[in-house]
């Protein structure tokens, strides 16, 4: 039994972190028609970057705002490659166009960051600094920082859009762009803002990751961005709550089957639950016909 | 006479049209389909294990691998057909991860070591070549004939197609079984031209260099991967080794800037139309 | 039209087919590795190790008066790459070095052997190439005699230990059966193997896998992981209460300087763990120059041994070794007949000054007598305890 809240415990968490990176990647969906491949090796990139600050400055603090603003950066950086695919609606495309993306920063880390080798942020720093220990159980102040902030980010992104003049604009421009148009919401502004979020999202996506895992690898992009992928496509394409449903569900499935089953299988067990949310419910467990959340 | 250098790359760049071209046929029906990838994996696994250990001959493990593919193409067809695109999508990713799990844990196929000293087979590249002829020309007049209409008609609008009497999961079922068996087929290549097969090979990361040869080359026309997978292929290949360490970037660029100024793919309905308008008109001085 | 025809005609044919091989005045063997991909870090080390031999042969005055110029070609980490490289390494070559990975030594290996080339991936272990043989080698011990000594020495170091938890990364084919291998020991030596736990990498979380295996109550950890969750893991370990450091086992591919480095910055998280280590090296002025060299690189600063790519130095030297040893003269005309003459010096090698990692015999299964060590971490460095020389299974 206490194994069992174990791994429930590591389930919300790591589903904590899944639903921020599916949230990142649905808004730039709904609104911007982009599927962002490269949102992992933004996230990773950013991590680096908190690395050298870190070494550069010995402040965290630096750090941390370092790998924010590399982030946002990076992530409105992509934007005007996109635009050309985004207002044709080539969303194939730019799944693409990202993978391309991801590919070049992907080689940056790997030939000319640290000369290639993975790194490792200090031991005081992962973990949060505290920790609670109840026989197999184990709560760190990391863990508690991590449900936090992305529960904080979930209601401060859904608090944005419901009740700022910005939000509703998005919005209207997920629902529908051409009564946006008609009605005079600056498209332009909107999609530049959804990239800013997205990237201040990857960004305390990067410090989460720094917090649980305290290491990173230049392939470890690749994964980051699968785990979007699938949090997205068993949340719903689009889907904001679907995101923070399908992140939890991929959290918990992958800690219970490390913890009862063969660990090898669990990329294939979470696409087969997948499979199985997708056949019964074709848009995903909160998605629509027009993807939006 | 060939070096073995040159024919690896025929056959490599041959297996990339063939697997390219599997994942573009579904995409003329508005089919995402993926199951090119897994079943590759699957002939090449079969060729691989009948030929090596059953000790069947060499080309029955080939057109044994072929057929297999199809089968179980046919066979997922049922259950695939009447799903939407991002249905099918779904479902076939899964698929990929689940099979490539599943080779990687069965001992009788080599496990996490794949299978290799599969025996070779005699004229894999004319076989190759002729292969990708024979679907060129099929699929060139494909997607200017009726069949190839209708799956336009069924990508443009699904239900509106069916109202008109086209049997879209029929259609649906045919383009998995043969996009499945192409699949195979560029998978026994692989398994015959470097004699192992190894579970990482066919994954997620195929897929997504086959989806980038069908896009950045031209979705609409089979000419696009034709053209798009020896480029790609061949690109870094004779990158300088010099400048080694920054080929994987010059290669991201290239994407990127194909997409940027050719968003539909290099290859689009449009260029196909001014050639042969052009060739027609050469053809017409010469008349 | 038909002068275009031609002319195309006649590119293709300059490509495709092989001209007559130039007359030998250097001597030229491809280098197969990974310059690009997600592994480019570890490649880039290999690459220095193998140049700097190449370095030193030239200074020496080449093989046998004649320059060595390698032929680089990035497998890129991908089998079909390597594949690639190796179809266009065997065309002409007297002998290749490489591929870096298991999966393309996997793929290469076969590829060298039906074209009657000698390959040196020196780590791809044996499984990789027994299928090969005598066209490949690998330049360490059999997996069998390195988990007898690795295990049963740590053993000896911890004789409370009776049971113990395996920890494996699933998807590298000489770990797996390494894996196998350590088990075997155990058990003969009487230790339960309790769980042989799957950890995949790059996985956000693994507090669920080290709540899996301290479930099981084991006395010790055996690991065979990549390098950030070998820290990750053991962090872990050591943050839920794990006691006794020194019943905690790491394998040998981990021992580089980055595991040392990351280990430090990470709160010394390795310190009293076993590894399986690369040593050392030989007291030799060729070692303390190539450490010397190697701590120049950005990086491996701290380094205290070289890691498992300095094997492709070895190769090199090897390499000359053979082609000055067999007489052998590059002749195109009797290309065949030298590479048999390679194949067998290289197979039949006896004592073979490797300069970095004493004398190492070729044994018949393909793999060396190159020494690997047990050694426990401490101050983030390893302590030799014991020498794979010494024991007798």
């Amino acid at each position: 039994m206490e194994a069992f809240i174990a791994y429930l415990e590591a389930g919300i968490v790591s589903g904590s972190i899944y639903a921020l990176i599916g949230i990142g990647m649905n808004l730039l969906l709904v609104v911007s028609n982009v599927v962002q491949f490269a949102y992992g090796e933004i996230v990773v990139l950013s991590m680096y970057a908190c690395w050298f600050a870190h070494k550069a400055s010995g402040s965290f603090s630096l750090a941390f705002l370092t790998a924010v603003v590399c982030a946002s950066l990076l992530t409105l950086l992509v934007e005007p490659l996109l635009r050309g695919l985004r207002e044709r609606k080539l969303l194939t495309e730019t799944l693409v166009m990202t993978i391309a993306v991801g590919l070049i920063l992907t080689d940056l880390m790997a030939v000319f960051l640290n000369s290639g080798l993975p790194i490792a942020f200090p031991g005081n720093l992962v973990g949060g600094g505290w920790d609670a220990t109840f026989g197999l159980i184990r709560i760190t102040a990391a863990d508690i920082y991590v449900v936090a902030a992305s529960v904080g980010l979930m209601m401060g992104l859904v608090w944005f859009l419901l009740k700022t003049r910005s939000g509703k604009a998005l919005r209207a421009i997920a629902h529908n762009i051409q009564a946006a148009r008609l009605l005079g919401i600056p498209l332009g502004k909107g999609t530049v803002l959804a990239f800013l979020l997205a990237g201040l999202m990857s960004g305390v996506t990067s410090l989460l990751f720094i917090l649980t895992m305290g290491v990173a690898t230049p392939e470890l992009g690749e994964h980051v961005t699968f785990k979007g992928m699938a949090v997205m496509m068993m949340g719903g394409m689009g889907s904001l709550k679907g995101a923070v449903a399908g992140g939890f569900l991929l959290g918990l499935i992958e800690c219970l089957v490390r913890g009862y089953f063969i660990g090898d299988w669990v990329d294939a067990i979470a696409m087969g639950a997948m499979m199985i949310i997708i056949i019964v419910k074709p848009d995903g467990m909160f998605g629509t016909a027009r993807a939006h959340g | 006479m060939l070096s073995l250098y040159a024919e690896n790359l025929l056959l490599t760049v041959g297996v990339f049209i063939i697997l390219a071209w599997a994942c573009y046929l579904p995409l003329l029906g508005g089919q995402l389909f993926n199951g090119p990838i897994y079943c590759a994996a699957l002939a090449g696994y079969f060729a691989a294990y009948t030929t090596k250990t059953l000790g069947w001959p060499v080309p029955l493990g080939f057109f044994g691998g072929i057929a297999f593919a199809g089968l179980v193409s046919y066979g997922l067809a049922f259950f695939l057909a009447p799903l939407t695109m991002f249905q099918m999508s779904v479902v076939t990713i899964a698929l990929i991860f689940i099979f490539q799990t599943t080779f990687r844990n069965l001992e009788f196929l080599g496990g996490v070591t794949g299978m290799s000293g599969i025996p070779s087979l005699d004229h894999l590249l004319p076989i190759t070549l002729l292969a990708v002829l024979v679907f060129l020309v099929l699929l060139s007049r494909l997607y200017k004939s009726r069949w190839g209409r209708a799956l336009e008609a069924v990508e443009v609008d699904r239900e509106v197609s069916a109202a008109m009497g086209v049997d879209v999961n029929k259609m649906s079922q045919v383009l998995q079984t043969v996009s499945g068996a192409m699949g195979g087929l560029a998978g026994v290549i692989y398994a015959f031209n470097l004699g192992t097969i190894h579970p990482d090979v066919f994954g997620f990361g195929q897929l997504l260099y086959c989806f980038t040869i069908v896009f950045v080359g031209g979705r609409f026309t089979p000419y696009g991967p034709l053209l798009m997978a020896p480029v790609l292929w061949l690109i870094p290949e004779f990158f300088p080794s010099a400048i080694a360490e920054f080929r994987n970037i010059f290669f991201g660029a290239i994407i990127i800037v194909s997409l940027l100024t050719m968003p539909k793919g290099v290859i689009t309905k449009r260029v196909v139309a001014r050639v042969e308008n052009r060739l027609k008109g050469l053809a017409g001085r010469r008349a | 039209m038909k002068f275009k025809a031609l002319l195309t005609a006649v590119l293709l044919a300059l490509v495709l087919i092989p001209g007559p091989a130039a007359a030998v005045d250097q001597w030229e063997v491809p280098f197969l590795n990974s310059w690009t991909g997600v592994a480019a870090g570890y490649g880039k080390l290999c690459d220095f190790f193998q140049k700097y031999a190449v370095e030193e042969i030239n200074a020496a005055g080449g093989i046998a008066g004649k320059p060595l110029v390698v032929q680089d070609c990035d497998t890129a980490m991908d089998p079909t790459r390597a594949a690639s490289c190796m179809k266009k390494a065997v065309e002409s070559s007297l002998v290749v070095i490489g591929p870096m990975t298991s999966l393309s030594t996997q793929v290469c290996a076969p590829i060298a052997a039906k074209a009657g080339v000698m390959t040196l991936p020196v780590a791809g272990g044996y499984e990789t190439i027994k299928d090969s043989r005598p066209w490949a080698v690998v330049l360490m011990i059999p997996n069998q005699r390195r988990a007898q000594f690795t295990m049963n020495t740590w053993l000896d170091q911890n004789p409370n230990v009776k049971s113990v938890v395996m920890l494996g990364f699933p998807k590298v084919a000489q770990w797996t059966k390494l894996g196998d291998l350590q088990k075997e020991a155990l058990e003969k030596r009487g230790v339960k193997v309790l769980e042989n736990i799957d950890v995949q990498s790059g996985a956000v979380d693994v507090s669920s896998v080290v709540v899996r295996a301290m479930k099981s109550k084991p006395d010790g950890i055996v690991t065979r992981l990549m390098i950030p969750d070998t820290v990750r893991i053991i962090s872990e370990l050591t943050k839920r209460g794990w006691k006794d450091k020194g019943a905690i086992f790491n394998h040998s591919s981990a021992d580089s300087p980055e595991l040392y480095s990351m280990s430090a910055e990470a709160g010394n998280v390795l310190e009293g763990t076993y590894i399986g280590s690369w040593g050392p090296g030989q007291d030799s002025e060729a070692y303390r120059n190539l450490l010397a060299a190697f701590k120049k690189i950005k990086g491996q600063e701290n380094a205290t041994g070289l890691m498992w790519g300095d094997l492709f130095y070895v190769a090199t030297w090897m390499v000359k070794a053979a082609i000055e040893g067999t007489g052998v003269t590059g002749d195109p005309a009797k290309l065949q007949e030298e590479r048999v003459k390679i194949r067998d010096y290289i197979n039949s090698m006896k004592n073979f000054d490797s300069r970095v990692r004493g004398p190492i015999d070729a044994r018949p299964d393909g793999t060396f007598t190159v020494p690997i060590f047990l050694a426990r971490i401490e101050n983030n460095k390893p302590v030799i305890v014991a020498s794979s020389k010494d024991f007798k299974e």
